[in-house]
């Protein structure tokens, strides 16, 4: 096998087949907003697990198949990530998944809906402040329905009502 | 062939006129009309134009058939290139004509631009006046020569990695050019005239693609660098200076500045499950510049052109580079 690169522009492609496979291949979730993805371009997508190292050709053209289903939608292969996943696996593409890291890590919320979207960097603090929260609106709200409650009481205590003979 | 009754025939298609753009020597009334040919179905992008625009042929077949195979020595050349010169009448029962090319084919874009390069820019009076010569200008036969020599240089010197504008150099330096005048700033042309040349040969236009509107994006689309007010060059190093050749750099995709050092290096939590729980969700881009950027609207660019492809059946997650694996600096499998 000969293999000339002066170009690389395969290595684009198994850059972002693996970068498919990176994204949506780990968890049955990922797995399913894959399918939906894809699903509203009226394509169905079909997970691939092929054990071993492909041969690059064999890897960019299985990845690259495009076939028709019973169903009459075209469907799309996306191979399974086999590995840990690391920058390492990536050249090309390396800046560009670091720096979306960074910027998702950075994320702040900027807006009142924005706050209850939990962000990516520590979400032990999310969810610990929401917990608070919580707790919070559930004394505030025993407190609302105690002064309720003492409310009714002087209202009945001052409008007795007679017994019934 | 029958032509329709009062069609009248365009001012380029003419034998004498055709020859002289080829090969010399042409006047500038004779540009003007491949100007006025070209003109208003230039965009290959969008199918109705690239249909007008492959019924116009201007270099001479085997002009234009020497240099595809140049650039894509593994692709069959005979079927795109159906001429009047060859015997086998059998080949013209396809829907091609022997005088269009085949708007079909990706691969005959490259013929096109280096027709329309030539139209506008090599036989402007603003471009490259030093280089090219003030008052004559190559015909189209030197500049194609010119590209082939090109092609054939780069694909002998890919050991080492160097920058195209000094791979250029070393290119003028070493070969007689038809294209060049005579006792010509090299460092000009390299950084001009010769680093358009490398956008053409080495494809780079491809990259350039409809968006779902049909509109053509031109974030990748090769600027022209041999433009006479470049020659002084400024403060900024132009892409032939900082791009480097072989590898995919010369590819000319952009890539953010960002050092990976301060990364962890692992991606663990670059999972789709978990990108979706948080602010950011995902979307398609047609662009392969685009893959693995944020839009405005907090989603995750991936790159997917499968259905704007140009190919009748789709590839995923695209077709945008797949000539490359018939170009002579593409993938070679053998």
């Amino acid at each position: 096998l000969l293999i000339s690169r002066e170009l690389e522009a395969d290595t684009f492609y198994e850059e972002v087949r693996d970068t498919y496979s990176l994204l949506f291949t780990r968890t049955t979730q990922s797995k399913d907003i894959a399918s939906n993805l894809f699903r509203r371009r009226g394509y169905e997508a079909r997970f691939t697990n092929i054990p071993g190292r492909l041969s690059p050709t064999a890897a960019v053209r299985g990845f690259r198949a495009i076939e028709p289903t019973s169903s009459g939608k075209l469907q799309i292969n996306i191979l399974e990530w086999d590995r840990r996943p690391s920058l390492d696996d990536f050249q090309y593409f390396r800046p560009h998944i670091a720096l979306l890291e960074k910027q998702m890590m950075d994320w702040k919320p900027l807006t009142i809906r924005d706050l209850f979207i939990p962000g990516y960097k520590d979400r032990f603090t999310w969810y610990t402040a929401y917990f608070g929260l919580f707790i919070g609106l559930f004394a505030l709200f025993s407190l609302l329905l105690s002064a309720a409650q003492l409310a009714v009481m002087v209202i009945a205590w001052k409008n007795p009502v007679a017994p019934a003979v | 062939m029958i032509a329709k009754e009062n069609q009248k025939c365009p001012d380029w298609l003419d034998a004498e006129l055709l020859f002289r753009m080829n090969y010399g020597p042409g006047t500038r009334k004779d540009v003007g009309k491949l100007k006025v040919a070209i003109i208003g179905s230039r965009s290959i992008y969008v199918p109705e134009k690239r249909k007008q625009r492959a019924r116009v042929t201007l270099l001479d077949r085997v002009l234009a058939q020497r240099l595809y195979r140049a650039l894509f020595p593994r692709a069959d050349w005979k079927s795109a290139f159906a001429t009047d010169h060859e015997t086998d009448q059998t080949r013209y029962t396809k829907r091609l004509s022997p005088f269009d090319y085949d708007d079909s084919d990706p691969l005959i874009y490259p013929i096109l631009w280096t027709e329309e390069f030539i139209v506008d820019n090599v036989w402007n009076d603003h471009y490259s006046r030093e280089i090219l010569g003030g008052n004559s200008r190559p015909p189209m036969y030197a500049v194609v020569s010119d590209m082939i020599l090109l092609l054939q240089f780069l694909q002998r010197n890919t050991e080492k990695s160097q920058t195209v504008y000094a791979l250029l150099r070393n290119f003028a330096r070493s070969h007689r050019l038809l294209s060049l005048g005579v006792d010509v700033e090299i460092d000009w042309a390299a950084r001009g005239y010769l680093s358009d040349l490398f956008n053409i040969v080495t494809c780079v236009r491809y990259l350039a693609r409809n968006d779902q509107k049909g509109k053509l994006k031109q974030v990748h689309q090769a600027e022209i660098l041999g433009w006479d007010f470049n020659e002084k060059g400024g403060p900024t190093r132009t892409w032939a200076e900082r791009r480097k050749f072989p590898g995919a750099d010369s590819l000319r995709i952009p890539r953010p500045h960002y050092d990976t050092a301060a990364s962890m290096g692992s991606l663990e939590s670059f999972d789709a499950a978990f990108i979706c729980s948080g602010p950011f969700r995902f979307t398609f881009t047609t662009l392969l510049s685009e893959h693995l950027t944020f839009s405005q609207n907090r989603e995750i660019r991936l790159f997917f052109d499968g259905e704007y492809s140009e190919f009748n059946f789709p590839g995923f997650p695209g077709e945008v580079l797949k000539p490359f694996e018939q170009h002579a600096l593409g993938r070679c499998v053998s």
